[in-house]
């Protein structure tokens, strides 16, 4: 089987029965990386030998019969705004360049005690914010569908990578939606837990009362298992707040007896207005939308339309608390190296500095009064169905177009409201980009959210691989 | 809306002179957005004083275990 497309069900099944190894697989991925990079950008950092040395020892530890789990040697590519102890956290940008970090972020502690290869840094927006940009130390990640186009971001080389078959599982973080884009534009999987559900210590932070580390993966699966990894309570973090489940992926496929999906009887409400009347998405992407709903219908599910608060109100909390929060961990570094910014991150954290603290605090009441409602929403069904991004990814060469396509997205309200969601494929367009859409589920209802998840991908034979590589 | 000055003015009360001297268009496009981010948040004039209209995350104290 192709390394490239293994999921980690199959890595795992492979280093049992002998057919793969760490090392086999590190290397036939490390050979991909080398073939593609010069026209993906989706990494910062990676280093063939360490990366090697790590599956080595995992070897090592299988043959003397310790295994750590279903993450055991299995590699995991991490965004270049968290901490890999040895190893720069650039956030992308020749601010922090030369910050190599001294420690483990808490996420990258807890991967590795799963077994896990740490398998390099990816490519970012920087600071998380404010691209794609020309005018950094490297330039953007591109899309494996069509290299010509953007592959979403912030955590731009994550999705990339995780498409173009360089790893099976990357971390990201989505402060706006920025692990839940690149999935979009690039036809993955992107989770973002519920809001303290994974520690961000040793994360470079974008705003803290919004920031999330998730996970991007080519599976439903995969998404959960990786997340079972990073869960867990940490001191270290303000926000972090104990998991109440063990295993997020535990319902996957249940109540799916033959002939049966294993959503029967759930409610799910479809926001329709977000698409329709909120933004104006194309044809095709609400005739995707409207076809996986009925799907899930005809796969037992009760669907019925439901209606949240205008996008728009979800948006104006964000952008300000996102601007506010970032410019106070921006503010002495815009003062004193301003220039070492690119414009774009330069312009979007420096929007801070022009808010006024009774802004701040109307924008966390409104939010309050979103939170409210999105958990009114909750009374009326167990899981949403809703559009992620409006529009295939935009061109790379037309920074206007994706300027205005960014904002074009409805993943922004769960980002304020702290609900976990997931974004997934939902066909391709008639140019052959991924199109996309979204669930949410209630606060800490993982497993849920992933079994509905999963019995839409099954019914629609996901994922598709992308074109570029496959020859590889 | 703001002038161009009084954008200046503000970012240099902020301590942006730096920023202002290097790369002022950025400086404006930034307060412009701003600007357009505030006008989103909408009518303010009915003050919300209910306890549930604490600004989130509400403060807490530790409490020793």
């Amino acid at each position: 089987m192709d390394p490239a497309v293994m999921t980690v069900d199959e890595i795992s099944a492979g280093y049992r029965t002998g057919g793969l190894s760490p090392s086999s697989l590190v290397s036939s991925l490390s050979a991909r990386i080398a073939a593609l990079e010069p026209v993906l950008h989706a990494m910062i950092t990676f280093d063939a030998s360490a990366v090697l040395a790590d599956a080595e020892a995992c070897e090592a530890e299988m043959a003397a019969g310790v295994d750590l789990g279903p993450l055991h040697g299995v590699p995991v590519a991490v965004k270049d705004i968290i901490d890999v102890k040895g190893v720069p956290t650039s956030c992308a940008s020749a601010v922090t360049a030369n910050h190599v970090a001294d420690a483990d972020a808490e996420i990258i502690r807890r991967l590795r005690a799963a077994g896990a290869i740490i398998f390099g840094k990816t490519n970012t927006h920087e600071f998380a914010c404010g691209g794609p940009s020309f005018d950094l130390p490297l330039p953007p990640a591109a899309n494996p569908w069509n290299t010509a186009h953007h592959p979403g971001g912030s955590s731009s080389g994550s999705g990339a990578g995780v498409a173009a078959g360089l790893f099976p599982l990357a971390l990201g973080t989505d402060t706006g939606g920025s692990v839940r884009h690149p999935a979009s534009a690039c036809g993955i999987v992107g989770l973002k837990p519920t809001y303290g559900l994974v520690s961000r210590a040793g994360v470079f932070p974008l705003a803290q009362s919004l920031d999330c580390v998730g996970g991007l993966a080519r599976t439903v699966k995969d998404a959960g298992l990786l997340l079972n990894a990073l869960v867990g309570r940490d001191d270290a973090d303000p926000a972090s707040i104990a998991c109440p489940w063990d295993d997020c992926t535990r319902d996957i496929g249940q109540g799916g007896l033959e002939g049966k999906s294993g959503i029967e009887g759930l409610r799910i409400g479809f926001v329709r207005h977000f698409h329709t009347e909120d933004l104006e998405a194309p044809v095709e992407t609400v005739a995707a939308l409207d076809a996986a709903a009925d799907l899930l219908r005809e796969a037992g599910a009760i669907v019925s339309q439901i209606r949240l608060p205008r996008l728009d109100s979800f948006f104006a909390a964000n952008r300000v608390l996102m601007s506010a929060e970032g410019f106070s961990i921006h503010a002495s570094m815009l003062r004193t190296r301003p220039e070492a910014y690119g414009s774009l991150a330069r312009r979007a954290l420096m929007a801070g500095a022009f808010l006024s603290a009774e802004d701040y605090i109307a924008a966390q009441k409104l939010r309050l009064q979103l939170m409210d409602a999105m958990e009114r929403a909750f009374d009326a069904c167990d899981i949403l169905l809703l559009a992620s991004s409006m529009e295939p990814a935009s061109r790379l060469d037309q920074p206007a177009e994706t300027r205005r396509t960014y904002t074009r997205q409805a993943r922004t309200p769960f980002s304020v409201t702290g609900h976990p969601a997931l974004a997934m494929m939902a066909g391709l367009s008639s140019a052959g980009l991924p199109l996309s859409l979204q669930f949410a589920a209630r606060n800490f209802e993982e497993p849920l959210l992933l079994r509905v998840a999963a019995a839409y991908e099954a019914l629609q034979g996901y994922p598709i691989r992308p074109p570029l590589g496959r020859e590889i | 809306m703001a002038t161009d000055n009084e954008i200046i003015a503000t970012a240099e009360a902020a301590g942006l002179g730096r920023a202002v001297a290097e790369c002022r268009e950025d400086v404006i496009a930034a307060a412009r957005s701003a600007e357009t981010f505030r006008a989103g948040l909408g009518d303010r004039s009915e003050p919300r004083v209910e306890p549930t209209s604490e600004p989130w995350p509400p403060m807490r104290v530790k409490v020793p275990s």
